[in-house]
């Protein structure tokens, strides 16, 4: 890989807190996020985890800045999202976050090779000429630097999406479900290269639902309705989150305990107990 | 080779190559655009020398000084030959006419006096004539000191060539004025052509019918024999017997004349007249020098006439035309838009890539600007050249090659080209800018939807009052009349595309590709609604130029008829009385006698115009237009001579409150009051705008003349009113300078002769065929945006129904149903389309014109709709469905059911 060293933010590379995400429609209205609170710092691979529907893609293109919250406040690298200026985060953008789209492979230049692709954003965010072959080889792409999009497979395609994201070594690196059309030996090269990057110190946000890559992450955060329920972090220990409104979300199999979805919360000492009112104390 | 650093940029230029398609979508919306731009610039060139060549066309048919182009410059008495010289040198230095051919006459300017040529004591009267060319057409020289004589006068004269004579002037009467004569030698004889004093060798010379000739003092009207010499004879002769002759230079008008060329000889023109009348300037000095008197050069031409006609000829092309070429422009606008758009919606993710790196909208517009600089620099020579080859197919009838571009066109095609580079570039950089992420996400912020089906109604409305507002004689070059129709299809695409999803498909038989359409068209999203609605317009809009076309060429043929009458009309004025007989006949046969004179119909003051017709002969002689708005007076012609003896029958053409059944008297020259009876009201009739703006009275001569008093009465030879007498005009059938021999032949010369050509040359009417031919290119250009949008829907349709299709083959459906239930869909569209159609062009037929711009000559051009515009329509709307049937066939059967499900098909 390239010598070039990450602009690695002095802290954490996001913070949010009480993350909001509502779509509008004619129809009504759709909450994709619900007071989320997070904070991801450099070094690590973030998994964000959860079944379709569940707020991944919302929280990862907030997380981008590539759009606003509808409430909240969401810290990226330092600039608040929310108010910041238009062009602070096309800045932002621009030169310091590194993102990977869903079915990327629909979205890269037709006219442009492989190469050129990962050269164009190179130059943005003004990486030596050498570190595009690094990134190439990095996913596998060495030997398909020449080609246009049209002629490279789906998986190519992919890891060129993932190539155009890692290249400059940005201070965050955003990918949704960067795997998925992947093999098991291309998604390892890209997780590596992922894996690689935050190594170096770069914080790494990705969404997926392959136990591939949730086995791999420094940090794997459970999104459920729009909630962020769970949190597990190096060590394997898994903790239940509590938002900053003081709501938990309890995992599916404890949920069955309460089925009049009522609780009585109970302070023992160091201890906090959750018991269901028709329980005897 | 060395890595790019900006491949975007670089590879930009040539990135539409990628897409040969897109590619020739924008090439031809670019090209449009920039024949659009072009297209009016090269019209007003066109029309500049089309009117120019029918005014010079007109006035060829007035051959006398003063009325062609032709020019003539005179002068009295001898110059001196230097003097000479310099004046004929002014003359040839003129722009835009052939060299100066002189001519000269004795003029025996004393009447006491009178021209002879005498031998011993017999003299006979004939005067000295020369002209260029005509002693060499006699056999002779130029520089040959001799006289011709004319054979029957050498005869009488007893001589032979080579016997001495005596030219000069002699008493009328012995004693009244000193006789002066001078030796000449006999050259020769010629044969004079019979009923002219010419020789018979040059009676048949292009123009000689208009020669200065010397006239015969003893027949007034009449020529005198001529005694001809060549130049310097007849001017030392002229000089000997101290004649006075008139000279006159003849300037033929160049065939090739354009129009700057034109005004710049008016210019010279007008420079010479001025100059020989300053008596600083050496012409004036050479004039001089005449002998025996002073003289003054006069110029006369009637180019500045024709160049101030055809000048308004292309003005008023130009103003009819204004309003279309617009609406050309905006819809070449639109239509690279639009494809810009389809562009950018086939480049949707790509953008949504950009946006999250960050690229600035900025470059996004200028990523596109380079990206249509090849298209653009391709589409400036190639839209010039379209806009070249539509004038020279649809437009004024000018011969208008590349070579007579200007470097304003040159200026206005670099213009086009850069409205094709910079119309997309806005568009992709507003594409850009709406995904920029906004602040709209904020809780709190509302959905709107706009309501734009209430927001065309509302706009309509409020454009068809302000234009109803509007006088009518303003609504044709309102900007607010170009718009009406696009709002009013507009308008009526809506309401039918909000009502088609009641009707239903008859016969769907559940299961069936019929069922399979009606199910799919009635949860049809907006994308399929919108190209419907946008197809409606541009059916509706195609329809419409077809009947406004037709509508102006019809109705300009009327508006002729009503100015002309007939296809030639010569005016005698009050050259034509009567013999004291009760009838008065037509002079010549195959024609009809029209009298007009000024009367008023009380209460109404002022006057308006009568017009006595002989309803005998002139049914078959009138010109009654196209449309039957003037054939409606036809049948009426015979009821002139009907009724009681004491009440004349009348028609009113024009605006009139009076109605049929009305009685008053009118009043001729206000001292005769005579009652009439409204039998016919018509808003034209032939002839009935040669007052344009007045309602014309027609009435038979036969009953209007018994009533008159003998001062009045055109059937009294001394019949003279010194307040307006009834002026006569001959109409006929017959070629102008036919009917100007004919009448010549019956002692009637005309003092104008008028033709329907001539006729829509000075009202601007001829300009208005060309403003409808504008109108068809034009249509050309809806027709190919109809076509687009039509391509569109079906790849919309194939597009959306793409996975349905996947499963329903899956269930056993052939894809021959399927093919068949899209195609059903397209039907129904391409229905909904025609029946907002059939709405809006009712709409725009039935209500005021809104496309006549000569509004002052009635009657009102609207548009029309024949067999072969409907057929059109019809075609159109047939090939919209095989279009659109065929390239979502195409489209579908290129695609596996592998890509569809993996979501790249």
């Amino acid at each position: 890989m390239a010598t070039a060293e990450p602009l690695v933010p002095s802290g954490p590379a996001v913070v949010a807190s009480d993350l909001t995400r509502v779509y509008r429609s004619a129809t009504g209205e759709t909450y994709a996020l619900r007071g989320v609170d997070l904070t991801i710092g450099g070094g690590t691979l973030t998994v964000v985890a959860g079944p379709s529907g569940s707020g991944k893609s919302s929280l990862l293109t907030l997380v981008s800045a590539r759009e606003r919250p509808s409430a909240g406040e969401l810290s990226v690298l330092g600039s608040d999202v929310a108010g910041a200026p238009t062009p602070v985060l096309r800045r932002l953008r621009h030169r310091r976050i590194g993102y990977v789209p869903q079915r990327a492979s629909t979205g890269l230049f037709p006219h442009l090779t492989a190469a050129d692709h990962v050269r164009q954003v190179a130059t943005w965010r003004r990486a030596g000429g050498d570190e595009v072959d690094d990134v190439l080889a990095s996913v596998g792409l060495a030997a398909r630097a020449g080609h246009r999009p049209a002629s490279m497979s789906g998986g190519e395609q992919q890891r060129l999406a993932v190539a155009m994201a890692l290249v400059g070594r940005p201070s965050l690196v955003v990918a949704d479900e960067p795997t998925a059309e992947l093999d098991h030996g291309n998604a390892d090269l890209v997780l590596d290269a992922l894996d690689g990057v935050a190594r170096a110190g770069s914080a790494v946000v990705v969404s997926s639902h392959d136990a591939r890559v949730t086995e791999r992450a420094g940090r794997l955060l459970r999104l459920r309705d729009g909630v962020l329920s769970s949190e597990t972090d190096r060590a394997r220990e898994t903790v239940a989150v509590i938002d900053s409104a003081g709501r938990l979300q309890l995992p599916p199999a404890l949920l069955e305990r309460f089925p009049s979805r009522r609780v009585v919360v109970e302070a023992d000492g160091h201890h906090v107990r959750l018991r269901a009112p028709e329980d005897p104390s | 080779m060395r890595p790019r650093r900006h491949p975007l940029l670089t590879a930009a230029p040539v990135r539409l190559a990628h897409s040969p398609g897109w590619l020739a979508l924008v090439l031809l919306a670019g090209s449009l655009l920039v024949a659009s731009v072009v297209a009016p610039a090269l019209f007003a060139t066109s029309a500049r020398t089309a009117a120019l060549d029918a005014r010079l066309d007109a006035a060829a048919a007035e051959p006398a000084p003063g009325a062609s182009a032709d020019v003539r410059a005179s002068w009295t008495g001898v110059l001196p030959p230097t003097a000479e010289e310099l004046v004929l040198a002014e003359l040839d230095a003129l722009s835009g006419h052939g060299p100066p051919v002189l001519g000269a006459a004795a003029t025996a300017q004393d009447r006491r006096l009178r021209s002879v040529v005498r031998v011993g004591g017999t003299a006979v009267g004939a005067a000295l004539f020369f002209h260029d060319g005509v002693v060499e057409a006699l056999g002779g020289d130029e520089g040959e000191r001799g006289v011709w004589l004319p054979a029957d006068v050498a005869a009488r004269l007893g001589v032979a060539p080579g016997d001495r004579l005596r030219v000069g002037l002699e008493s009328v009467t012995p004693g009244s004025a000193q006789s002066r004569s001078t030796p000449a030698t006999l050259a020769g004889t010629y044969e004079t052509e019979p009923g002219s004093v010419l020789p018979a060798a040059v009676a048949e010379v292009p123009g000689s019918g208009e020669w200065v000739l010397p006239l015969d003092p003893s027949l007034p009207g009449s020529a005198s024999p001529l005694v001809i010499t060549g130049r310097e004879t007849f001017a030392a002769l002229a000089r000997a017997i101290d004649e006075e002759p008139l000279y006159a230079a003849d300037l033929a008008v160049a065939p090739d004349l354009d129009p700057d060329g034109a005004e710049a000889a008016v210019a010279e023109l007008q420079r010479l007249a001025v100059e020989a009348f300053d008596d600083t300037t050496d012409l004036a000095r050479a004039t001089d020098r005449a002998v025996p008197l002073p003289t003054r050069l006069e110029v006369a031409s009637g180019l500045p006439d024709v160049v101030d006609d055809a000048g308004a000829a292309a003005a008023s092309a130009e103003r009819q035309v204004g309003p279309y070429a617009t609406s050309g422009q905006v819809l070449a606008a639109a239509l690279l838009v639009t494809a810009w758009v389809l562009v950018g919606r086939s480049r949707r993710r790509e953008g949504a890539l950009a946006a999250g790196l960050g690229v600035h909208p900025a470059m996004v517009g200028g990523l596109t600007v380079l990206e249509l600089a090849p298209p653009a620099v391709v589409a400036v020579p190639v839209g010039t050249g379209l806009a070249l080859l539509a004038i020279a197919v649809a437009g004024p009838p000018a011969d208008l090659g590349p070579g007579d571009l200007v470097a304003g066109d040159l200026a206005l095609a670099a213009l086009g080209g850069g409205l094709v580079v910079l119309l997309p570039a806005l568009v992709a950089l507003a594409g850009a800018v709406r995904s920029e992420p906004g602040t709209g996400s904020r809780l709190g912020a509302r959905v709107r939807s706009v309501p734009w089906e209430l927001l065309v109604l509302v706009a309509t409305a409020v454009v068809v009052v302000a234009v109803l507002s509007l006088e009518p004689s303003r609504r044709g070059g309102s900007p607010l009349t170009t718009v009406l129709p696009l709002l009013v299809a507009a308008s009526a695409a809506a309401l039918v595309a909000r009502l088609a999803p009641l009707v239903r498909l008859p016969g769907a038989r559940p299961g069936g590709p019929r069922w399979l359409a009606a199910r799919r068209s009635a949860g049809a999203g907006g994308p399929e609604r919108a190209l419907t609605a946008v197809l409606a317009v541009t059916l509706g809009l195609f329809a419409y130029t077809l009947a406004v076309h037709r509508g102006l060429v019809d109705g300009a043929e009327d508006k002729v008829a009503a100015l002309v009458g007939a296809p030639t009309a010569a005016s005698v004025d009050e050259g034509l009385r009567g013999t004291g007989k009760r009838v008065l006949e037509p002079p010549v046969e195959g024609s009809t006698l029209v009298w007009r004179q000024r009367v008023t119909l009380p209460p109404t003051f002022g006057a308006q115009q009568l017009m006595t017709i002989d309803p005998a002969t002139f049914a078959a002689v009138a010109d009654w237009g196209a449309t039957g708005t003037l054939e409606a007076g036809r049948p009426l012609v015979e009821r002139l001579d009907e009724g009681d003896a004491g009440v004349v029958p009348v028609l009113l053409a024009g605006d009139t409150d009076r109605e049929v059944g009305d009685r008053g008297t009118l009043e001729v020259n206000e001292e005769v009051a005579l009652p009439y009876l409204v039998v016919a009201v018509l808003p034209a009739f032939p002839g009935s705008e040669a007052g344009t703006g007045d309602a014309a009275v027609v009435a038979s001569s036969r009953r209007v003349f018994p009533l008159l008093p003998p001062n009045l009465d055109p059937r009294d030879p001394l019949s003279v009113d010194s307040a307006g007498p009834f002026t006569a005009e001959v109409w006929s059938a017959a070629p102008p300078g036919d009917l100007r021999a004919q009448l010549r032949s019956v002692d009637l010369p005309p003092a104008e002769v008028v033709t329907t050509a001539g006729a829509a040359v000075g009202q601007g009417l001829v300009a208005t065929a060309w403003a409808a031919q504008y109108v068809v290119v034009l249509g050309l250009v809806v027709l190919l945006l109809a076509l687009a949008v039509v391509l569109a829907l079906g790849l919309r349709l194939a597009d959306r129904d793409a996975v349905a299709d996947v499963l329903l083959a899956r269930m056993g459906w052939r894809p021959r149903q399927l093919a068949a239930a899209r195609t059903w869909e397209v039907v129904r569209a391409v229905l909904t389309a025609a029946a907002a159609t059939v709405v809006s062009t009712a709409a725009l037929l039935l209500a005021p014109s809104l496309v006549d711009q000569v509004s002052e000559v009635l009657p009102v051009s609207r548009p029309r709709l024949g067999t072969p515009e409907l057929a059109a329509v019809v075609g159109l709307a047939a090939a919209s469905v095989g279009a659109a049937a065929l390239v979502g066939l195409v489209r579908a059967r290129r695609r596996t059911s592998a890509e569809v499900l993996r979501g790249n098909g």
